[in-house]
This record gives C-alpha cells, structure tokens and sequence, in this order.
C-alpha cells in the first residue's frame, strides 16, 4: 500500500491533504460495510433460544389441587391425581414461582392438599407450563382440602439421563435463551431464591424431556446441583411422576467429560 | 492548537469524525437487531433484554479491537492519522455502549433476586478455582472499571493534573482490559454458541492487535536502535549525516536510558528535542516542521524547534538537547536540558553538504 506523499502531514485542525482525502474516501466506506457485514454474520450465528412463550400480556385464573412438597405446583383434575385408580387422562402439573427470582414456597405454605384458584401468568415451553403468581393479595383464594392423600405417583424406575440442569422459570420463557454457561449467574440466583431446579434432556424425537429435581429421599434439592449449572451433566436417579411432570430423584450427578 | 490559535477543541474533523463514528455505532447495532429479527422471530425470539446484552457488548468488543488497531496504523501508514485523531471520542463512545451492556447484564441476569446485584455478580454464575468455570462476567466488571477510569480521565485536565507519564501509565491499561475483554468472550460467548464463526472472530481480532503492535514496534526501534550507538570521547554521539534529515522532518534517535532525541531539520539549521510530546506522549520524531513549529502526528500539538515551548498563548514544553553539526555529522549530547530551555540551532554550511 502506497503510503501518503512525503511533503503532506495530517493535523486535524487544519485542511486534510489530497493524499489522505483521497484514502479517506476510500477507507472510510470499506470500514462502513465491514461494520454491517459484521453485525450481520455475527447476529446471523446466533443459536436457536427456543420456542418458550410467557405469556406476561395479563393474568390468568387456574384451578386445581395444590402441592407444596418437595416444590409447589398447581395439579388440575385433582381428585384423578389423589384416586387411587388410574385417571382417564394424565392430570396437567403446574409449578409455581412467584414475580422475580423468588420461589412460592412461602406464599403457599400451610395450603398443601387444598383445592384453590391462583391469579397468575402462565410460562411454557414444550408443553410444559409454569404460574407466575401475581404479587396482588387476591392471587391465592384456597376453597378446602379435597379431603384424599396425594399418594398416586407412579411406579419408580432407575435411568440414566444426560441435559443441562436449567431454573425452569427462565427456560419456559422469562428469559430467552434461559440456559447455558452465559446464563448460569441468573440460573443460580432463581435457584438460591427457591425456584425449583429442572433437568432438560433431549429424547429421540429430538424434542426436550423435562424433570423436576429431588434429592434421592424425594425432598427438594438445591447445593447439589448449582455447581452443574448450564453444563451438560448425566444424573443417575429414579424417575417418578404426578400426572404428566416427571420428578428425577437424583442418586448421582456428574459432569460429562 | 496551532501557532494561528484555533480551536483544539472542536472543529470540522471533530464533527465529522463523531458523526460518522455514532453512524457506524447505529449501523451496526440497528444490522445486528434486525438480523437476529429475520433468524429468530415468533416464539423464538430472543428476549428483549437479551439481544440488547448482545448487541452492545459485540458492538464495544469491536470498537476496542479497533481502537487498539490505530495506533500501529498510523504509526505503519500514516494515512491512518485521521483515525488517530479523535481517539478519545471513539474510547469514550466504547466505554458508553460497554456500560449499557454491562448494566443490561447486571440488572436482567443478577437482578430481580433477593441478593444485591453486585453482590450477585461477585458470587453466582462460576467457580473461582476453575479457568474453565471462572466467573467471565465479573472478568467483564473488571475490564468495564478500567474503561471507565480511562474515560473519566480523557480529558486534558486530568492528563495536566494527573502528569503525562502517571495519566500514560493509566491508559496502557487498556491492554489488560482488552486481555479480560477476550477471556470474558472466550469463557461465556464460546462455551454457550456453537458456532465456529465467533471462535476465527475472536481468534482473528487477537493476532490483529498482536502482530499490528509488534509490527509497529519493530519498525519504530530499529532505525532509531541503528542511531545513537556511536558515543564519542567527549559524550557526544554521533546522529548521522545531517542530510539524511528531510527538510521539515526529523530523524529520532535512542539514547541513554532508552530515551529518544528527535532531532529536526528547518532549513539549514538544526535541533534537538525530546521525542515524547508533552501532551500524550506522541512521537514527535515522526511529525513535522508546520508554521515554523515542530508539530506532532497525534494531534497537533506545537513546540518552536529552538526551545522545545508552544507558541504562546499555549504553555507546553519539552525538554531541549545541544546539539552541533561536525564536518556534515549531526553530534548531540544526549543530556536532555529543562523543558523549555533556549539551545541556538546547530548550522549546516556549504562544506556539510561537500
């Protein structure tokens, strides 16, 4: 590249030489193009941040059966859950957060087993959904307890699954995209603020299985995991089940080499 | 300044360097939101907050690639000194578009918590005893901190309060921020995108600002090490033959303590100064004898030749150096004189030239 004219000399105060104007006129385009390319190519290889919904547009009413141990969630057609005999259709489980970064634990406790009507936004991603409880007085109206144990989760099977351990309340779409390593600040404080943990896994279909963590008794889980957060990991547990939400007590977790 | 006393502070370069740095700043941050817009739209969209995170911080990520690039350009091409110019306006621009990032990530990813965001952030999201798994973001607050001081301390005032060499030592640290600039990228971005396109980019800006500085340094020490090597009896040193200086140009050359003389030839006559301008410590040696005044390439700044003072009203000095011309040889003393002491030109006669 030819440099400038030996006699010309750039001050910026003063008129810019032909030389430099005429590289200018050259340069200064070339760098604006390559600015647009840039963002372009960069913004282009973004990966997919999944197809999450939350729906924070206005709250929405839910019914059902509440349980608040080992996390809360809202099971509709509760009697199905509490009968002991198998239900016409799996029951649809809710967890429940509050606004924030904060859990429901403190919000709901003392209502376990109680039928209630909760005032909420709905998340949901995959199918599977969460409330956002509305930080109003009226969000939680409790009508008595339906008066059966909660006692039908379904058989306990031995797996070994390989995902990522996500904070559900971000995943399902108050954040997108809600996992990986540059979002793994945010998963531990949801966590540290009583959201319950969740393993994504993909199955066959290349759809996202789904399981609430536990630790092996079936109690919440929460220092165990926050080291494995936005990592992929392999959990050997037991899955169980109330109605379609799928709980993974966790035996042993590791990371994947 | 200028010896005709206009205005450093504003003038047209100034305007239409900042318009056309803000215009590329938009072009690039209104590309990179339409873009993610045409790949992930609907219920895959990115989360508002999110694609402001991403934006600005790839965006302030270029602008201090770039910004470190100039430098070595204008010293390698100096057609580049346009670009060199206004290079505090295009830092203190970075610095702004890196805070809007750092606080979209501050209050969205540690925010809305029941732990103090700051507190958050040196505490959640990594594992101090890992490289792997250490917390990139705070690498990120560490590398935000610097640019602020260095956009705080931009101005003049703090560089005449703060001395040249205390205010130069503070913004060399940007080559620590670009460092943990490139270790944030490197332990969030790389591990979460799968990509290999983010990987050349990175990878490409590095080597670019590496081999441009290294580049630029082996051209700046060489003819000046060349220089200066010759002492003789009486602690004189040898510069060279006086018509090797170019009319209105310089020839720097090293002394003790690593010190470079620039010395300058008007006309006939002959000078020395100090090479370190005395307003950001830019080349002198590389500039030019413009309106009778040594005048550096950074910007503008003038000394008068004979004494190493600005002009009045302008209050600059650097030091001077004595300096004589030897059956056609530059001989300088290379003990520098207080800044601002007179030192009558050495003279070429007819038989320098024979």
């Amino acid at each position: 590249m030819p440099d400038a004219p030996r006699d010309e000399f750039y001050v910026g105060y003063l008129p810019v030489p032909t030389g430099y104007k005429r590289f200018l006129w050259v340069l200064l385009p070339v760098m604006l193009l390559v600015v647009v390319i840039g963002a372009v190519v960069i913004a282009s290889q973004q990966s997919n941040p999944g197809d999450a919904v939350w729906h924070d547009d206005g709250s929405q009413r839910f019914i059902g059966g509440l349980i608040v141990d080992p996390y809360p969630m809202l099971v509709e057609n509760f009697d199905d859950v509490a009968d002991q005999s198998p239900p016409d259709t799996t029951p649809h489980v809710y967890l429940i957060v509050s606004e924030g970064k904060l859990g429901s634990r403190d919000r709901l406790a003392g209502l376990h087993g109680q039928r209630v009507r909760l005032a909420g936004t709905l998340l949901k991603r995959d199918g599977r959904a969460m409330i956002e409880l509305t930080s109003t007085d009226n969000a939680i109206k409790a009508f008595g307890s339906s008066g059966k144990p909660l006692s039908s989760m379904q058989a306990i099977t031995p797996v070994t699954l390989t995902g990522e351990v996500i904070d559900p309340k971000c995943y399902l779409g108050a954040m997108k995209p809600g996992g990986g390593v540059t979002h793994k600040a945010c998963a531990e404080l949801c966590l540290r603020g009583g959201i319950p943990p969740m393993l994504v896994a993909r199955n066959d279909t290349g759809g996202e299985d789904y399981f609430l963590l536990t630790d092996e008794n079936g109690g919440p889980v929460l220092d165990s995991v926050l080291p494995y957060l936005g990592e992929p990991v392999t959990i050997k547990g037991r899955v169980s089940a109330i109605g379609d939400l799928n709980i993974l007590r966790i035996d042993k977790i590791e990371r994947v080499p | 300044m200028s010896v005709s006393y206009k205005s450093v502070q504003w003038n047209t370069h100034k305007r239409v360097y900042d318009t056309l740095l803000v215009g590329a700043v938009v072009a690039y941050v209104v590309g990179f939101v339409a873009m993610t817009s045409v790949v992930w739209s609907g219920n895959e969209a990115l989360s508002p907050p999110v694609l402001v995170m991403r934006a600005t911080g790839s965006c302030a990520a270029i602008m201090l690639t770039v910004i470190l690039c100039i430098g070595p350009l204008a010293r390698l091409d100096r057609r580049f000194a346009p670009l060199l110019y206004n290079r505090r306006h295009f830092g203190v621009t970075m610095f702004f578009i890196a805070l809007l990032h750092g606080t979209a990530a501050l209050g969205f990813y540690h925010g809305f918590g029941n732990v103090n965001p700051l507190v958050s952030l040196l505490t959640h999201g990594g594992d101090y005893g890992s490289f792997m798994r250490f917390p990139f973001q705070v690498l990120g607050a560490m590398a935000l901190v610097i640019l602020f001081f260095m956009a705080a301390t931009s101005h003049d005032f703090w560089l005449k309060n703060l001395s040249p060499p205390v205010w130069k030592a503070l913004h060399m640290l940007v080559y620590l921020a670009f460092a943990l600039v490139v270790m944030h990228v490197a332990l969030g971005v790389l591990q979460k995108e799968k990509s290999p396109v983010y990987i050349v980019i990175v990878f490409t800006a590095v080597v670019l600002v590496t081999t441009l500085h290294v580049v630029a340094g082996a051209r700046e020490i060489k003819p000046s090490l060349s220089r200066g090597s010759t002492e003789t009896s009486g602690g004189l040193i040898d510069a060279g033959p006086a018509s090797d200086i170019p009319d209105g140009r310089a020839m720097v050359v090293c002394v003790k303590d690593g010190q470079r003389v620039a010395i300058y030839r008007h006309g006939d006559k002959i000078s020395a100064l100090s090479n370190v301008c005395a307003h950001q410590n830019g080349p002198l040696g590389e500039g030019k004898i413009v309106d009778g005044c040594v005048t550096c390439p950074w910007h503008g700044y003038q000394y008068l030749p004979h004494n190493g003072c600005s002009p009045p009203p302008f209050t600059e000095k650097v030091p001077t150096y004595n300096v004589r011309v030897v059956k056609g040889h530059v001989m300088l003393d290379p003990t520098p004189l207080p800044p601002g002491t007179p030192v009558d030109p050495a003279r070429i006669t007819e038989s320098d030239h024979a």
